[in-house]
């Protein structure tokens, strides 16, 4: 544990701590390290196989996802320890360096599989789109708890100006999927941040318009669309032919990844016993595909409680936000809820067929550090609210 | 918190959970669904996914010879072998492959797409790769991943094989419809199947069974483990009842005897005899099996090993002499007047002749108002049966025939037909040999059908006394085999037991271990009289040995010629320009026959002259003489058909 870290109840007496990790969640907390744990032995099945045939060590992306869960509690102690109202001070610093920081990666950032999303930082890779999406939820949270729980109209337009910026941004990397988690999160941040039913109504017609607009005139790259629509025609039995094509490789994808959490039914084929994991039938299976490892490996009871720990860090993140001293916090929390929750039903839904392959990480479960590090850091945040609470 | 306007921040809070958690229960719904409704359809379709069966091929059987010798046997070819999974990824090792082989990109590339090989088995593309090119694989293995120099298991024929060509057959890749046929039985995509002879007909016994291996593949191909690994069970030996020795004599027999044909003079036709083709059959009469079948020419069954090139099959299609042609049982001929055993039969059963009677032959007879005169318009004067087989008269059957057509009323309009069905004729014999001819008998029936079917091709409209006549010599339309009138006369041998001829005598373990023996098989037995055989026997080796014998010139002077022969001539007639079919049959020693031979030469003239030299050839081989070269037989006075 870092240092800083609350030791067990009973031994809090006798040391004397700041005032504000005496309020820290050790639930939270706990939860959200379950899930890292849990995530690092599912990236280890996923990949283990493939390594081997490959001469590699079969711990390669196991140990980079430790280092990254490690360097993530260290970010989030650090989010947790600085008040959050400093970070209010400082949002227009943290927005506009995660602006610039997506602005860069369109000059030098690093191009692969079709998607100039990285910077390329020794052997690693930094997605400016996971810093993006706290950023905003700071921004936002920061502007609209000025408006002390009532949006005006003219709230109203500089919030959705705020969230433009990044949301055109990333989508045109082309990452549609932390474009929509940012969707979610403007949604969520206005509706507790006091936006009225008529804006709302306003905002939800101009949503349709533009989706509309968008699938009409083709604005939608052709894989996109295909990403989007695949889930609904995926075949029971994918053939390997599907592969030939965009579409084809989606809803292949898409296959084998209902076959894979299928194949696991109630109680699961056992760790690391799952075929179609050992196999990699799942492409994508460490990244975005990394439920179906679970699916398989551990079945319906494991799946159910690995939901379970996430509506546990989602219940605990609510909690925060109704405790909050203030709208700031409230809102704050109410930001990483929704960025939270959208990405699980998004990233489990997708797998399971009833969503839209999107591309986007399951939180805490999915291989990738800035990811990792981002969620870290958005739970610090939650935990800070928590703490400060009183102070 | 500050005052809200409207609904308070923690109203809308709990909306926003609300929301929430109605999604994690439509997740848990699908997750509900998906493992524990659907799981078995998931958990089929996830183990189909990563398991794959690969076949592995038997050896084939060997194929014997009556003593063991080996005419088809297996080789270990070297051959190079690509893997599909690794070319599809690797274009560079490809294109480096490819001129190493002789073979452009977009040839290899189809060789290697083969869609009759499993994804993950090696596909041969380079079937007889050369030592240098295997050297060269086998060096420099890092540029080509995925290739491997290897063997495989082929067919391989001995000399004794390849005369035996006709009777062993061939394999090859199993066509679309066989394998539609087939796959119920195990076979895959791919397999060599036997296509001819006894490859063919006794594939059961040679294929063995194919080896099973499961493994587990990955998503790309990978073989990660085996399974299960059955071993192939190679298939059982088969020895046939051929004996390689004979079978290779009786082939270069027919070579010589048309080779000498070809340089002798037609005085019908006015040019040499063209001789293109002939064949030989030797049969055991006392169990029906066969000690040669020869077809001349006939084909290499080596090329047909990896399947046969464009160009060689092109060759033998388009030969006018049809190589692939097995002519001891799909040659259809007349018998001409080999078929007097049928008709002596005839007129002693029907009581129109004793063994003693006489009968004058003035040379000539009339049908109706036509005159039928004796070959070279001989004239035998008083003549029995004995008499007129060895000179073989013309006269004197014929009016067997006649007089069987004038007394239907009595005998019934099929009488000679009748006979000749129960020597055989007109069925097929069920040799185990593919593509069998029954040969055709004419009757009255046939022809009225026939007329009544096609008019402008028969325009006889009934049975007339001249069709008797002819058929009572064997002409016209009568079409036998050499199988046929082989195993005809092999009946009269024997006493008259008709055996259905056999090609197989057993099946073998590698050890020679005795798995199933094919015993002789009786179809029927004909009704001789030692009377009457006795006398048909006694006329039958006056053409070998009495000096007024139709083959007595052939084998006089030989030690055959005291061997206890006895054989009978055929000369089957064909309208100018084609030239007759020489036709000889022989059986012996008379008192106990172990062997009947016969041979057919397709336009080559009496059969003295040909086929009767070229059985004597092979007698040769049979009672272990010297082997003498087959030469053209010049006719002697008086009738030689």
């Amino acid at each position: 544990m870092p240092p800083g870290s609350p030791p067990a109840p009973g031994v809090a007496k006798r040391r004397e701590l700041p005032t504000a990790w005496r309020h820290f969640d050790p639930i939270l907390m706990l939860a959200v390290l379950a899930i890292g744990a849990f995530g690092c032995l599912m990236v280890y099945t996923a990949t283990r196989d493939q390594l081997e045939i490959a001469g590699l060590s079969p711990l390669y992306y196991v140990k980079k996802q430790a280092i990254f869960m490690v360097l993530g509690v260290g970010v989030m102690v650090v989010v947790s320890a600085i008040d959050y109202r400093r970070y209010r001070d400082w949002a227009a610093v943290i927005y506009g360096l995660s602006i610039l920081m997506l602005l860069g990666v369109y000059v030098v950032g690093h191009k692969s599989r079709g998607a100039q999303a990285w910077f390329q930082v020794g052997s690693y890779q930094l997605e400016p789109s996971e810093i993006a999406k706290i950023g905003l939820i700071v921004a936002l949270a920061s502007y609209c708890a000025t408006a002390k729980g009532s949006l005006s109209r003219r709230n109203l337009v500089v919030v959705l100006g705020l969230s433009a910026l990044p949301f055109v941004l990333i989508y045109k990397q082309p990452d549609l999927g932390t474009a929509l988690v940012l969707g979610a999160v403007l949604v969520a941040v206005l509706v507790v941040g006091g936006i009225s039913a008529r804006h709302m109504g306003l905002l939800a017609l101009l949503a349709v318009v533009a989706s509309v607009g968008v699938v009409h005139f083709g604005i939608l790259k052709s894989y996109q669309q295909a990403r989007l629509t695949s889930f609904a025609s995926a075949p029971d039995q994918p053939s390997a032919a599907l592969l030939q094509s965009v579409a084809g490789a989606n809803e292949y994808n898409v296959a084998e990844s209902k076959i894979t959490i299928g194949a696991g039914g109630l109680t699961g084929r056992g760790i690391g016993k799952g075929t179609q994991t050992n196999l990699s039938y799942v492409p994508e299976q460490r990244t975005d595909f990394i439920f179906t490892a679970v699916g398989e490996q551990v079945g319906l009871v494991g799946s159910a409680l690995l939901l379970l720990l996430f509506a546990v860090v989602i219940w605990r993140t609510w909690r925060a936000a109704t405790l909050s001293r203030d709208l700031l916090g409230t809102l704050m929390s109410v930001g990483v809820l929704a960025m939270v929750a959208f990405q699980v039903f998004e990233n489990v839904g997708m797998t399971m067929g009833i969503m839209p392959v999107a591309g986007i990480p399951l939180p805490l479960m999915s291989y990738g550090g800035s990811a990792v590090i981002a969620t870290f850091a958005a739970v610090g945040l939650v935990q800070n609210v928590r703490m400060h609470r009183f102070s | 918190m500050t005052a809200p306007d409207g609904p308070s921040p923690a109203m809308r809070l709990t909306a926003v959970v609300v929301v929430v958690a109605a999604l994690f229960a439509a997740l848990f719904a699908r997750l509900w669904y998906l493992q524990v409704i659907d799981a078995p359809k998931a958990q089929q379709a996830a183990t189909n996914n990563g398991v794959r069966v690969i076949y592995i091929p038997a050896p084939r059987g060997e194929i014997l010879d009556r003593n063991g010798n080996v005419l088809v046997g297996n080789v270990n070819e070297p051959v190079i072998e690509v893997s599909q999974q690794i070319a599809a990824g690797d274009p560079a090792m490809v294109a480096r492959l490819a001129p190493l082989l002789g073979m452009t990109v977009p040839e290899l590339t189809k060789a290697i797409n083969n869609l009759q090989y499993s994804p993950y088995a090696p596909v041969p593309v380079l079937p007889d790769a050369s030592p240098e090119q295997i050297l060269y694989i086998q060096e420099h293995q890092d540029l080509f991943p995925g290739v491997q120099a290897t063997t495989e298991s082929v067919r391989t024929y001995s000399k004794m094989g390849r005369a035996a060509a006709n009777i062993v057959g061939y394999v090859g890749r199993i066509s679309q419809s066989e394998y539609q046929s087939l796959k119920s039985r195990g076979y895959q995509q791919g397999d060599e199947i036997g296509q001819a002879g006894v490859e063919e007909t006794f594939e059961s016994v040679l294929r063995g069974t194919p080896g099973i291996e499961k493994v587990q593949v990955d998503s790309q191909g990978n073989v990660l483990a085996t399974l299960s690994y059955t071993p192939p069970v190679p298939g059982d030996n088969l020895r046939l009842s051929i004996d390689g020795r004979v079978q290779m004599v009786a082939e270069q027999a027919l070579e010589q005897g048309m080779a000498s044909a070809r340089q002798t003079f037609d005085k019908v036709t006015n040019r040499n005899f063209d001789a293109p083709a002939g064949s030989a059959v030797v049969e055991d009469p006392t169990n029906g099996q066969i000690l040669a079948l020869a077809s001349v020419p006939t084909y290499n069954p080596a090329q047909f090993i990896g399947g046969i090139s464009e160009k060689h099959y092109a060759a033998y299609r388009d030969n006018p002499a049809h190589p692939l042609l097995d002519r001891t049982l799909q040659g259809d001929y007349a018998s001409g007047s080999t078929f007097k055993l049928v008709t002596a039969t005839a007129g002693l059963e029907s009581g129109l002749i004793t063994p003693n009677s006489l009968f004058h032959d003035t040379g000539v007879i009339m049908v109706g108002n036509t005159p039928a005169h004796n070959d070279n318009y001989a004239a035998y004067g008083w003549i029995d049966l004995p008499k007129a087989i060895t000179v073989s008269s013309d006269n004197f059957f014929n009016t067997i025939g006649i007089k069987l057509w004038y007394g239907r009323s009595s005998y019934g309009e099929d009488y000679l037909q009748n006979v000749a069905e129960k020597y055989g004729f007109g069925h097929r014999t069920g040799i185990a040999l593919p593509g069998e001819s029954p040969g055709f008998v004419p009757t009255p029936q046939t022809y009225i059908e026939f007329h009544r079917k096609y008019p402008k091709d028969y325009p006889q409209t009934q049975w007339y006394a001249g069709n008797s006549d002819q058929l009572a010599i064997g002409q016209d339309e009568l079409l036998v085999t050499p199988l046929q009138l082989a195993n005809a006369y092999a009946a009269f041998a024997n006493g008259g037991s008709l055996m259905r001829p056999q090609i197989a005598v057993d099946a073998e373990t590698a050890t020679r271990k005795v798995l199933h023996s094919y015993g002789p098989q009786v179809i029927r037995t004909i009704p001789l009289k030692s009377s009457w055989r006795d006398a048909m026997l006694q006329g039958f080796e006056g053409v070998i040995d009495n000096p007024s014998g139709t083959a007595y010139g052939v084998f006089a002077g030989t030690p055959l010629a005291n061997a206890g022969l006895a054989g009978k001539t055929g000369t089957a007639q064909l309208q100018p320009p084609h030239q007759d079919t020489s036709v000889f049959t022989s059986f012996g020693p008379v008192s106990n026959p172990h062997y009947v031979v016969d041979a057919f030469v397709e336009e080559a003239g009496y059969g003295a002259s040909v086929a009767a030299p070229v059985t004597r050839e092979i007698w040769d081989a049979l009672l272990g003489k010297a082997l003498e070269p087959v030469s053209y037989s010049p006719a002697g006075s008086g009738g030689q058909n």
